[in-house]
């Protein structure tokens, strides 16, 4: 089980990028960064690259991270919700900031890996700690090769090398542990092939309940869901 | 059972869609379905199948009408401004009995609007939108799961009526994520005959003709009243709802699409607070389901329609209705999604000034 609090990713790094395929769940995971990132630091921004979903992104949850006392870097008000790929040129100061430790929220596939790409100036600059969501419940990420090769291919497209992966898989409420389980056996194929070790497997809090002691291969990271439907 | 994937409303519909046996995808992006023309994309040339984005909706209705005229499953995904661009080309579908499938992915309107999700467009499908006397089959579903299952309804009430079918669903379903079940690929003979009207090359058989137009207007006329004698059978059989605690019900809501699942919290909070509150959910928002909702004013003392609009299937509502009890409503628009509880403060209000 990973304890943010001791863990040494969190003081090794400054910046955090979290990219991968669209709907892997990266918005949620930055989200648990940013806030677990918040209880050793003063000064914690979360900037929200996303241009590719126009719903579901880390802006919607500004309210609530603000009030939490995280910077909250996105488009400015009369803007947020537009239909443009509008990245706003904070996000590159607060990547070079060392005051600031920064959580970076891509966009799906490769598209949302080309805005990465465009920040590379600033990624290189400071220590940036790059992580690969892999949720293998979606389409496109079922297999070892299909996972290697995105993997690869957004990397190139975002100019950045991969730190690690985050193993994401779940399917919200149906999610059990033998399937999280499936999920490791095929990560840990995509990892011995690439040598890119797997930061955490990533359970829900609510079956990280009935999971209870249950010893995963990869270090279990509890996540809270705050992206919700309005019936949830 | 086949394994679940967690998929995202558009790219469901779009998988469904392959699966259902669409053969040829002609669209033009725009926010929130291009995922579902991105989808169609990359997976339709993997498979065989024709993908062609237009240059505008305009276009890529026109085509959806020449691939029509050849019997082949067509179809095409577009949100609100560009379903109005594609209306002239729905309107000579339909006038010319061809099958087609559209998907609306309703935004906040009206004009540009906003990239929110809305209800605002249930007149536009059902009530016209083109000109002239004709009707869509327009599907609503609440589920990513029910948005698979009707890919697959859909085309086949297009080929069994040789109409065009509009799946209108809102923006939150298109990109909210769900685990979904995909049923397998429709085998070849599955597939509808069209051989006895459809443009594939006259070669020695006598020759089909396909057209929405008549010079002669007792001819125009013919052609209209079989259009309607259809639309009479349309609304016989696939009248489809589903019913949410109605049996001992003392109101009954009625709302379609994602607003029916808002709604089954409301009717939650309802019943704790002692409202013992039902819903009757559209799955056809035409032919509606006046019927159920006859029944229900004969047996309710309240009919309250919830939508994601200033209020257009509410009409409907109070045509079947008919005066017989209490039919308001609420809504918000403009890209706004009523909350649970918001719909459980207008139902107090609303309870309170009748018993």
């Amino acid at each position: 089980m990973i304890d943010f609090k001791t863990h040494p990713i969190l003081k090794n790094y400054k910046n955090f990028i979290f990219f991968g395929m669209f709907g892997s769940g990266k918005t949620e995971i930055s989200l648990a960064f940013a806030r677990a990132l918040k209880m050793l630091f003063e000064q914690v921004a979360i900037a929200d690259i996303d241009t590719v979903s126009p719903y579901f992104r880390s802006r919607d949850e500004k309210a609530p991270l603000e009030a939490a006392g995280l910077r909250v870097v996105t488009p400015p008000f009369p803007f947020l919700r537009g239909d443009l790929p509008m990245i706003v040129p904070e996000v590159g100061g607060f990547l070079q900031n060392e005051t600031y430790r920064t959580v970076v929220d891509v966009g799906g596939d490769d598209d949302g890996a080309v805005v990465l790409g465009s920040l590379s100036r600033f990624t290189k600059e400071q220590p940036t700690a790059v992580f690969f969501v892999v949720n293998t419940k979606r389409p496109f990420s079922d297999k070892p090769d299909t996972i290697i090769q995105n993997m690869y291919r957004l990397g190139q497209k975002g100019r950045v090398s991969i730190t690690a992966l985050i193993h994401n898989t779940h399917l919200q409420s149906e999610t059990t542990i033998e399937m999280i389980e499936q999920g490791e056996t095929i990560l840990r194929e995509v990892s011995e092939t690439t040598k890119i070790p797997v930061f955490a497997t990533v359970v829900q809090e609510s079956l990280a309940q009935d999971a209870g002691d249950h010893g995963f291969f990869f270090p279990k990271m509890t996540i809270h869901r705050y992206m919700k439907t309005p019936w949830e | 059972m086949a394994d679940k994937t967690l998929l995202k409303g558009t790219e469901a519909m779009a998988e469904a869609a392959l699966r259902a046996g669409c053969q040829v995808y002609f669209g033009y992006p725009i926010t929130p379905q291009s995922e579902l023309i991105e989808y169609m994309a990359k997976r339709m040339p993997e498979i065989g199948r024709t993908f062609l984005q237009a240059e505008s909706e305009v276009a890529a209705v026109n085509m959806i009408y020449g691939a029509a005229c050849t019997g082949t499953r067509v179809m095409t995904s577009t949100s609100s401004p560009g379903f109005s661009l594609m209306m002239e080309g729905v309107s000579y579908i339909a006038g010319a009995v061809l099958p087609a499938v559209f998907i609306n992915v309703v935004r906040g309107g009206p004009g540009l609007g906003d990239i929110q999700p809305a209800q605002s467009d249930y007149f536009q499908g059902t009530k016209g939108g083109g000109h002239g006397d004709y009707r869509l089959i327009v599907l609503s579903p609440a589920t990513i799961q029910e948005a698979v299952n009707m890919m697959f309804d859909a085309f086949d009430l297009a080929d069994r009526y040789l109409n065009p079918v509009l799946i209108i669903a809102d923006g939150l379903l298109g990109q909210m994520m769900e685990p979904v079940e995909l049923p397998d690929f429709l085998m070849p003979d599955r597939m509808p005959n069209h051989d006895s009207w459809a443009l594939r090359g006259k070669g020695t058989r006598k020759k089909h003709s396909v057209t929405s137009f008549d010079l002669d207007p007792l001819k125009l006329e013919e052609m209209n009243l079989a259009n309607f004698e259809k639309y009479r059978k349309i609304q016989q059989k696939e009248v489809r709802y589903e019913e949410y605690l109605m049996d001992d019900a003392e109101v009954a809501f009625v709302a379609y699409g994602t607003m029916g699942r808002i709604l089954k919290t409301t009717i939650r909070m309802a019943r704790e607070a002692g409202i013992k509150a039902g819903m009757i959910r559209p799955i056809t928002l035409w032919p509606f389901p006046e019927k159920p909702i006859q029944e229900a004013a004969k047996k309710v003392k309240m009919v309250m329609s919830v939508e994601m609009s200033m209020g257009q299937m509410v009409e409907d509502v109070r045509l079947a209705v008919s005066g017989k009890v209490p039919t308001p409503f609420y809504g918000r628009t403009g890209g706004v999604v009523p909350t649970p509880t918001e719909v459980f403060e207008a139902l107090k209000r609303e309870w309170e000034a009748i018993v």
